[in-house]
């Protein structure tokens, strides 16, 4: 694969995402989020204690883990469908670059922006909060961290998505489908299998971490704080018996394995698809 | 220049291409031509890398598959419905030199040669369907790629249109390039080709020369070549 040949593909798909506002719309839902959360740590913070606000934060990260999926599935979902079936894609295809060439760099794309949008988003937040000083900043860059690593995982597999599903309509529908399996059924599977008392917390563990989400949330939340209990029993249980570095590599490797596993099917599908 | 063995192609289970056995001399200007669905886009599309096939591609000795890169390098490829990758006439046109690797010099002058010059600094999605096809002509045109395909180059144009992309084709077509197009438009193929490849049901039923294919499709009336062409826009 030639660089020169990746980096131009991925600065157009930049170009495309400017273009279509994703980029500003994702920043500006970043801003305002980033904001807001920061916002109500710190009101916690001067009400109750300094404590608060990294309960608040590990709370409120929740809510970053509800819009990131929903901004990126989307995003890589609609790109490659959307450009297969305007002609832009087997246009492409059909100059001299490999089919590898173009699949990884529009992937390059949409990651970088995906990450110039965060990075907008959580900037233009760092600016506004660091005039009002109290915020905490291991806390803020653990979110963002946590964010963008989600936004890595399910951007490649909403590229997955639109490879498999082959028409926008269809990759689309199949993003929100992804979205909520991850954000709500997982943890509803999760909670009947603990009401059902079948499984001990460490089988528990294994299978919340098979969802990105909780992954990501587990490890934010083990940078945010020191204190346990904001992991949940489940994530207290898990950092007992594995201790917090092993057990920020077992969900750092979970996150890359899903985003390896993603990119990995979407190109072999890619690959051998029919261009028409 | 273009050697095609056994191309097979099958597209949601239904057989498309069957065996297809294709050459193209060095300057030879080939149509395709036969029924929809008979299978000549799809031999496009195979050539340019978009289809998966079974039996043999080769522009001039290099197989398409083994190396898609210099094989594709050799040709220039005009869709049927243009897609541009970026905003304007320049852009999208300064994009396909890059990928090509092509001087950027040649940009202005295949502007120029296609009549758009005036229009470089125009969003693409502005355009007519005949500013289009002239730049995606232009486009296919970067680099100087010695064998151009064209998907059916007039088939959404007016016969003001027609007419302006036929006879830029013509003039390409004279200075040495091979030319394969897929058509239905027996003027067209007149104007531009030296042989027909008629295809049906994904098989070639007949090839030859223009005069004599032609006449036994559309007849005699229909084989007049670029004049009738004028004649019936005039």
């Amino acid at each position: 694969m030639r660089v020169r040949i990746l980096y131009m593909l991925s600065a157009r798909e930049v170009r495309v995402s400017v273009r279509s506002r994703w980029t500003l719309v994702g920043a500006v839902s970043f801003t305002v989020l980033a904001v807001a959360v920061a916002q109500l740590g710190m009101a916690g913070a001067e009400r109750w204690g300094v404590a608060t606000l990294d309960r608040t934060s590990a709370a409120l990260l929740n809510l970053v883990l509800l819009f990131v999926p929903l901004l990126t599935l989307p995003l890589g979902a609609s790109s490659f469908c959307g450009e297969a079936e305007d002609g832009t894609l087997p246009y492409l295809v059909a100059q001299p670059v490999t089919r590898g060439e173009v699949f990884f760099g529009k992937l390059m794309g949409l990651l970088s922006a995906m990450s110039l949008s965060l990075l907008i988003g959580f900037g233009a937040a760092a600016a506004v909060l660091g005039t009002q000083g109290g915020v905490s900043v291991g806390a803020f860059a653990a979110m963002a961290a946590g964010a963008w690593l989600l936004g890595v995982v399910t951007t490649t597999l909403g590229v997955f998505l639109a490879v498999a599903a082959r028409s926008r309509a269809r990759a689309l529908a199949a993003a929100v489908g992804a979205w909520l399996v991850l954000v709500f059924l997982c943890d509803f599977g999760v909670l009947a299998l603990a009401a059902s008392q079948t499984l001990g917390p460490g089988a528990l563990f294994g299978i919340s971490l098979a969802n990105p989400l909780q992954a990501t949330k587990t490890l934010s939340a083990l940078a945010i704080s020191e204190r346990l209990e904001i992991l949940g029993p489940v994530g207290v249980h898990a950092v007992r018996e594995l201790g917090r570095p092993t057990l920020a590599a077992l969900l750092c490797g979970t996150l890359a394995a899903w985003t390896l596993l993603s990119s990995g099917s979407a190109f072999l599908l890619f690959r051998r698809e029919n261009l028409t | 220049m273009i050697r095609i063995r056994g191309l097979t192609v099958t597209l949601g289970g239904r057989s498309v291409l069957q065996n297809l056995d294709l050459d193209l001399r060095k300057g030879e200007s080939s149509a395709l031509v036969g029924p929809n669905g008979a299978g000549k886009t799809t031999v496009l599309r195979c050539l340019v890398g978009l289809l998966r096939y079974e039996g043999s591609i080769s522009v001039d000795g290099i197989d398409i598959r083994r190396d898609p890169i210099g094989a594709k390098r050799l040709l220039g490829y005009m869709p049927q419905v243009p897609a541009f990758c970026e905003e304007t006439a320049r852009g999208a046109l300064t994009f396909v030199a890059r990928l090509r690797g092509v001087s950027l010099h040649e940009v202005p002058e295949w502007l120029e040669v296609v009549g758009l010059s005036d229009h470089a600094h125009r969003r693409v999605d502005a355009f007519s369907m005949g500013m289009k096809q002239r730049l995606s002509l232009a486009a296919a045109l970067l680099g100087s790629p010695p064998v151009l395909v064209l998907d059916e180059p007039t088939a959404s144009l007016d016969l003001r249109g027609q007419r302006q992309l036929v006879q830029l084709l013509g003039e390409l077509a004279e200075d040495g390039r091979t030319l394969l197009l897929s058509s239905h438009r027996s003027e067209e193929i007149a104007a531009l080709a030296s042989r027909i490849v008629v295809l049906d049901e994904g098989r070639v039923v007949a090839s030859g020369p223009v005069e004599e294919v032609s006449a036994s499709i559309w007849g005699p009336q229909d084989a007049r070549g670029p004049r009738g062409l004028e004649e019936e826009i005039a």
